[in-house]
């Protein structure tokens, strides 16, 4: 009987517009961020509003936070990069990356470097002290759209755009700052990417309306998972590398269980596409956030 | 010897005279006056036979049939000699009588009898009389006693001219035998032999064209008629002409002709028509050609008129049966079943050939739910021409349907027959997946049972395949996976039974290629293509699987490989194959390469199909693509809108439910100018065809286009919801564009940040695309635009800081635009994204000024704003202190009131109690007085007096609970006032309003507007945002 999950909270108009992207902290704030602007921050215990955060002008495309959850880091369409104090909910720095240079970012696991995608395909890596670019994986001329680092830091990977011989998806080596391997598979472009927490499987979601589960290690390809009917706009691995959740312009969430290889659940609450996703560190709870302007927190019954 | 056009004139001779009387052929007297000359002057009777001859040339059979009576009534030449050709004569004019047209079968079993009557007078006189023995055989062919007339005819000798005759009669003969080339010798022979003869009738032409055409050689039949046509000329030839009009009617429904062409040859053959008509009003065919004509053009009263004509055509059965079909056709179309059905049913009692007509009765029986009948009738169909049913099967179909149902409850034998449904299937493919799906179902049931009863059933396999395919086509894909692998198993046991099996062989190919097809809509290209590459390599003929490998390179981006597998199809396999023209068509469009995608897809429509809708369609959206591209010769825009239309109309011709056709026509409307037209066909198409989201796009467009921008957004909002998850970034950048629209006309800051984030969504659906960056530059600029002109009390220094700080991200944005490599194709001008930069500036300056203004403004308001605030915080004290004095005043004076009131309360009860003190002293001293004297009258002043006091008493006490009233009324009094004060305060506020309005003042606001006109004309050249 494989675990369900029950929605156990929607903010509905949790933003003014649209959200794009989703983080949840280790000291359990959930932080988002919208197409009105800002990064709000919440209590993802009982999903109080914390805090708005607010500096970019343009949507803010992608939130993460560092593993330690003491900063945040967003990114906007104005390519600025901004990294948030999560204690005191107030701006630490700014890095402006130029004009789509910086389209999403991660944390490295050791919090001292942020990976952004760019409109070349390169993975640009920052030093989050200095705020300076600091080293750059070199992709294939195809804008990057997505980056993950592995955690256990050895590995930087990005999904990019269609590509015709539709390598969309690559991994880096970081110590090297080498192509490590590239995943061909995904028909057209790759929107967001993920590690599971022992960092031997990167999980892909593209247009194709497909995902995909590399092998990190061995570098090809495990399985595809279809079902959604429309774009794969979000994937997430829960900690304990049992389940995937994704999000579809199908405005559905689903779950997939990757110990029996299939979904087992899917969850119709948004109404519009589910740009993000994610997990607690516990693994038994996670969230969406939707185009709809709504968050939705989702519990495993037992938790 | 007779001979027509030797002179104008016929001689009879003068009885005794060598003179002669000459008549006029032009002007022949009745056959009476005739006759009445001939007798008198006791004319030889072979003048009888000149009249008679010349009467029938006049078409005035009749008229020839009494001057040969008369002749054999005469007594001054009984010689039979003399006699045997004016019976000769009767019998072959009897003969033509009888083949006349409305004749009724009894009139010529009469006239046959008349025939049979002089010839076997004529033979009498002479039994080895060639023209006797000829006519003979004519009504023996007449009759249709083919062998016996062959027989009379064969015995005459090979001399002329007894045996043109009987050769057109035996070619006749041959032809009625389906014997056409021997047929056509005859004819040929007749031709020889004719050469020398200047008008033979009938013109073996006409005979030779018939074969011809029966031998399908249309051209050469074409010639034969037309040469008749010429030969004729001062006399029309009906008959050569109405089978030129058939020859050319048929020619139209060839398919490969242009448009021009078809209607020119139909034009043609109507002329002909036309001519066969004036030289023949009588003759049904003619008269049925035109029904049918008629029928075509719509014409529906003179097709009625024409075709009951035919209808009652007696004698020629065909013609009838073709009338009444035209009739039934008529009612039909108009939904008159019972009068069609009955219609139908004539004809095919005339023809039972007659299929089309077997086909609307059995429509016209269902209609009038005698199923049985109706099943009967399309058996029949089915059994005459199995082919055939394949051309009309899309209208039998929903029968068909009713058919099984009758066929299902009646559990006839023809149930167990799995192939019948496995037909039905396959026909009702075009029209009803599901029934599709049940006929298979039902049948693969059958062939389960059969197996079970362990009987071989041989096409298991390809209904297998075809109930796969039907679950692939309706998106099953896994039941369809299992299927296909069931019928490859069947077929892989089967060829290790029997190996080398062909046509086992052709089935896998095909199963595979359909599991193929299935992987690739899975997605699973990898698993597709190695099977595709496996088919093209066992069968390089097999033009689909290279045709699919081409695709997948297409979607790769690999349109070199791609563009090479398109032209390995028509370049080596298949020059006309259609899907390999035009999938290289679209993937030169896909190039840019617009006219090489142009000629390619015309290259279908001239060579290969004139009808391919799919081409005509490209054909025309690409020159609508071209001419909304165009901006500088209006002319050509205006032609290139032409030629679309034209492709469009095209499409509707031979489609006309065809939404993309009528749908592009829309368009043209719409870029002629008009919109309201084109919104009003947008709309009904949108009715009709809910599902295609460039109708909806159109009409978005189209309300864009007439300044309804609201109602553009909306749409753009439904549709790409509804048809692109809100993928399709074109979509949201369109909607963001009416949204931008929108909040100009409006002057709306606020709707200028919709469009904003609308264009930011389509800007993160594809990053690379820099016409969404553009957008969102030019968003910006608008808006700070909007908020300077904005009046300073409608907006913020807030929002001044919002529109510099987008203008900042504007100038970023617009760096990196500037920067592209010239090499990278864009959709903006890369000068005016460098003017745009500019303008950024300056609105920038301009920002910055009104910032400071708008900071100005803002303290003062809010100084006058607490100033207003302190007068009335003043006003409200002093309020509440005259309130607080009114009160204690009021109060005051309560307290007087109470205590004068109290005081006289006192008073009076005082006075009472004297009076009742007087009284009773009173009452004391009468009661005194009583015993003195009785004085009434004293006695009743005094009880008036007491009355009156009680009734003082009484009107005074209902007053007492009036007296709490008395205090309030003064308190109304007060708030009367305070009413008024209030009144005060608000009249105070509304002039604090008038103030506000003063800076509101529009002149103000049109004078700041005027002070940036010029600037704003600049903005306005350049404002559409790129598409």
């Amino acid at each position: 009987m494989p675990t369900q999950f029950v929605t156990t909270l929607t903010k509905e108009n949790a933003h003014a517009d649209g959200i794009w992207s989703a983080a949840w902290s280790s000291k359990n704030a959930l932080v988002t961020g919208s197409l009105d602007n800002t990064v709000k921050v919440w209590d993802a215990e009982n999903g109080e509003l914390k805090g708005t955060l607010t500096g970019h002008q343009l949507g803010v495309n992608s939130v993460d936070t560092n593993v330690e959850g003491t900063l945040a880091v967003s990114t906007s369409l104005d390519s600025q990069i901004r990294i948030w104090d999560m204690d005191q909910l107030k701006q630490h720095k700014v890095i402006d990356a130029g004009s789509v240079q910086a389209w999403t970012a991660k944390f490295s696991p050791d919090s001292k470097h942020i990976a952004t995608g760019s409109s070349s395909g390169d993975v640009n890596q920052y030093s989050v002290e200095t705020g300076e670019k600091v080293q750059t994986f070199e992709g294939r001329g195809k804008f990057s759209m997505c980056v993950a680092y592995s955690p256990n830091g050895e590995y930087v990977a990005c999904g990019t755009e269609a590509s015709s011989d539709s390598a969309t998806v690559l991994l880096f080596d970081v110590a090297t700052g080498k192509l490590r391997s590239t995943f061909k598979g995904h028909a057209m472009a790759v929107r967001s990417i993920a590690f599971s927490a022992d960092s031997t499987k990167l999980v892909t979601g593209s247009d194709d309306k497909r995902i995909m589960i590399h092998d990190a290690v061995h570098g090809d390809t495990i399985r595809t998972l279809a079902g959604h009917s429309a774009w794969v706009l979000s994937v997430a691995v829960s900690s304990d590398g049992v389940h995937v959740a994704s999000g579809s312009s199908d405005s559905k969430v689903k779950l997939w269980d990757l110990v029996a290889d299939q979904c087992i659940d899917t969850m119709d609450g948004h109404s519009d596409q589910v740009w993000g996703l994610a997990w607690n560190a516990q693994g038994n709870k996670f969230v969406s956030v939707s185009d709809d302007k709504a968050i939705k927190f989702y519990s495993t019954t037992s938790a | 010897m007779y001979n027509p056009s030797s002179s104008s004139t016929l001689e009879i001779p003068l009885r005794g005279t060598e003179n002669v009387l000459e008549i006029s052929r032009s002007n022949l007297p009745t056959p009476s006056e005739l006759f009445d000359i001939l007798k008198s002057e006791e004319a030889h009777l072979k003048y009888y036979v000149l009249f008679a001859l010349e009467y029938a040339r006049q078409q005035n059979v009749d008229g020839a049939i009494k001057v040969l009576n008369d002749g054999l009534s005469v007594e001054y030449d009984t010689a039979p000699k003399s006699r045997a050709p004016l019976h000769n004569l009767l019998a072959s004019l009897s003969i033509r009588k009888a083949y006349q047209a409305g004749i009724t079968p009894q009139d010529r079993n009469a006239y046959w009898s008349e025939a049979t009557r002089h010839l076997g007078a004529a033979e009498k006189i002479n039994p080895r009389n060639y023209t006797t023995m000829v006519s003979k055989g004519l009504l023996l062919l007449a009759r249709n006693s083919l062998d016996e007339a062959y027989r009379q005819f064969s015995q005459i000798p090979g001399e002329k001219p007894f045996i043109i005759p009987a050769l057109l009669g035996m070619a006749r003969i041959d032809f009625i035998r389906e014997n056409y080339s021997e047929a056509l010798a005859r004819y040929r022979k007749v031709l020889e032999l004719q050469s020398d003869v200047v008008l033979p009738t009938p013109n073996p032409r006409l005979g030779m064209g018939l074969c011809f055409y029966k031998l399908g050689m249309v051209e050469q039949a074409l010639l034969a008629f037309e040469r008749c046509v010429e030969m004729a000329s001062n006399a029309k030839d009906a008959t050569a002409h109405v089978l030129l009009a058939m020859l050319y009617f048929n020619k139209c429904k060839q398919m490969d002709l242009s448009e021009e062409d078809m209607r020119y040859i139909y034009k043609t053959g109507f002329g002909h028509l036309k001519n066969a008509y004036g030289a023949d009003k009588r003759s049904p065919v003619v008269g049925l050609f035109m029904g049918k004509h008629f029928a075509v053009t719509q014409d529906t009263d003179k097709a009625m008129a024409f075709a009951k004509k035919a209808s009652e055509a007696h004698g020629l059965k065909n013609v009838q049966s073709e009338g009444f079909y035209i009739l039934g056709k008529i009612h039909h179309q108009q939904e008159r079943y019972a009068d069609a059905c009955f219609c139908y049913g004539k004809a095919v009692s005339f023809n039972p050939d007659n299929l089309l007509a077997q086909f609307g009765l059995g429509q016209t029986l269902l209609f009038k739910a005698d199923i049985a009948s109706a099943i009967a009738a399309f058996e029949r169909i089915l059994s005459k021409e199995p082919t055939c049913v394949e051309a009309i099967a899309s209208k039998a179909l929903e029968y068909f349907d009713k058919a099984t149902n009758i066929i299902h409850e009646r559990q006839t034998l023809s149930a167990q027959d799995p192939l019948m449904f496995t037909e039905m299937a396959q026909l009702l493919e075009q029209t009803d997946i599901n029934k599709t799906t049940k006929a298979y179902m039902f049948a693969l049931g059958i062939c389960g049972q059969k197996i079970e009863r362990g009987e071989q059933v041989e096409y298991m396999p390809e209904l297998l395949n075809n109930v796969a395919a039907i679950n692939h086509m309706d998106g099953r894909l896994e039941a369809a996976e299992g299927s296909y692998n069931k019928a490859l198993d069947l077929c892989g046991s089967k060829i290790q039974e029997s190996d080398g099996d062909v046509a086992t062989e052709a089935i896998i190919t095909t199963i595979r290629y359909n599991l193929a097809r299935l992987y690739e809509e899975r997605n699973e290209v990898k698993r597709a293509e190695e099977i595709y590459k496996d088919i093209a390599n066992k069968y390089h003929g097999y033009a689909d699987a290279h045709l699919r490998l081409g695709v997948i390179e297409q979607s790769r981006g690999n349109f070199e490989q791609a563009a090479e597998l398109y032209k390995d199809v028509f370049g080596m396999i298949d020059n006309k194959n259609v899907d390999a023209w035009t999938l290289m068509g679209m993937l030169q469009l896909k190039q840019n390469q617009i006219k090489n995608s142009r000629k390619t897809l015309e290259r279908i429509v001239k060579d290969i199909n004139r009808h391919d809708v799919y081409a005509l369609l490209a054909l025309g959206n690409n020159h609508l693509g071209i001419a909304r591209e165009e901006k500088d010769n209006m002319a050509m825009k205006q032609e290139l809108y032409k030629k679309a239309f034209e492709f469009f109309d095209k499409v509707l011709k031979i489609d006309a439910y065809n939404a993309y056709a009528a749908n592009g026509i829309a368009i043209s409307l719409a870029v002629h100018g008009h919109h309201n037209e084109a919104r009003e066909m947008f709309l009904q198409l949108r009715e009709a065809a809910s599902t295609i989201p460039t109708i909806w796009l159109n009409l978005a467009l189209v309300s864009a286009d007439m300044g309804q921008y609201r109602n553009a957004v909306l749409l753009y909002a439904s549709v790409s919801k509804k048809f692109f998850n809100n993928e399709d970034e074109n979509v949201i950048l369109s909607m963001a564009k009416a949204q931008y629209c929108l909040a100009k006309q409006e002057k709306s800051p606020e709707k200028m940040q919709q469009a904003l984030a609308m264009a930011q969504r389509a800007f993160r659906l594809n990053p690379s695309d820099k016409t969404a960056m553009y957008d969102i530059v030019l968003i910006q600029q608008s808006y700070a635009q909007l908020v300077t002109d904005r009046a300073p009390n409608q907006r913020t220094v807030e929002d001044i800081h919002h529109a510099m700080a987008g203008l900042g991200v504007a100038k970023g944005i617009l760096k990196s635009l500037i920067a592209v490599s010239s090499k990278e194709h864009v959709y903006y001008e890369r000068e005016i994204a460098a003017q745009r930069e500019k303008h950024g500036d300056s609105l920038l300056t301009i920002l910055q000024r009104k910032l400071k203004d708008q900071e100005d403004f803002e303290a003062e308001k809010q100084k006058a704003q607490d100033e207003t605030r302190k007068k009335r915080e003043a006003e409200k004290a002093k309020q509440e202190e005259d309130e607080r004095i009114r009160l204690e005043k009021k109060e005051e004076e309560e307290r007087d009131i109470l205590e004068r009131r109290r005081v006289l309360d006192e008073g009076i009860k005082e006075t009472q109690k004297e009076l009742e003190e007087m009284n009773r002293e009173r009452e004391r001293a009468e009661r005194k007085r009583m015993v003195i004297s009785d004085d009434d009258g004293s006695e009743g002043e005094l009880e008036g007096g007491e009355r009156e006091a009680k009734k003082q008493k009484k009107e005074r006490k209902p007053k007492e609970p009036k007296e709490p009233k008395e205090p309030k009324e003064p308190r109304k009094g007060k708030l009367r006032k305070k009413s008024e004060i209030d009144g005060r305060a608000r009249s105070k506020s509304t002039d604090r309003d008038e103030d506000d309005h003063g800076h509101d003042d529009p002149t103000s606001s049109k004078s700041s507007s005027k002070k940036y006109k010029s600037k704003e004309t600049i903005e306005s050249d350049e404002d559409d945002m790129s598409e």
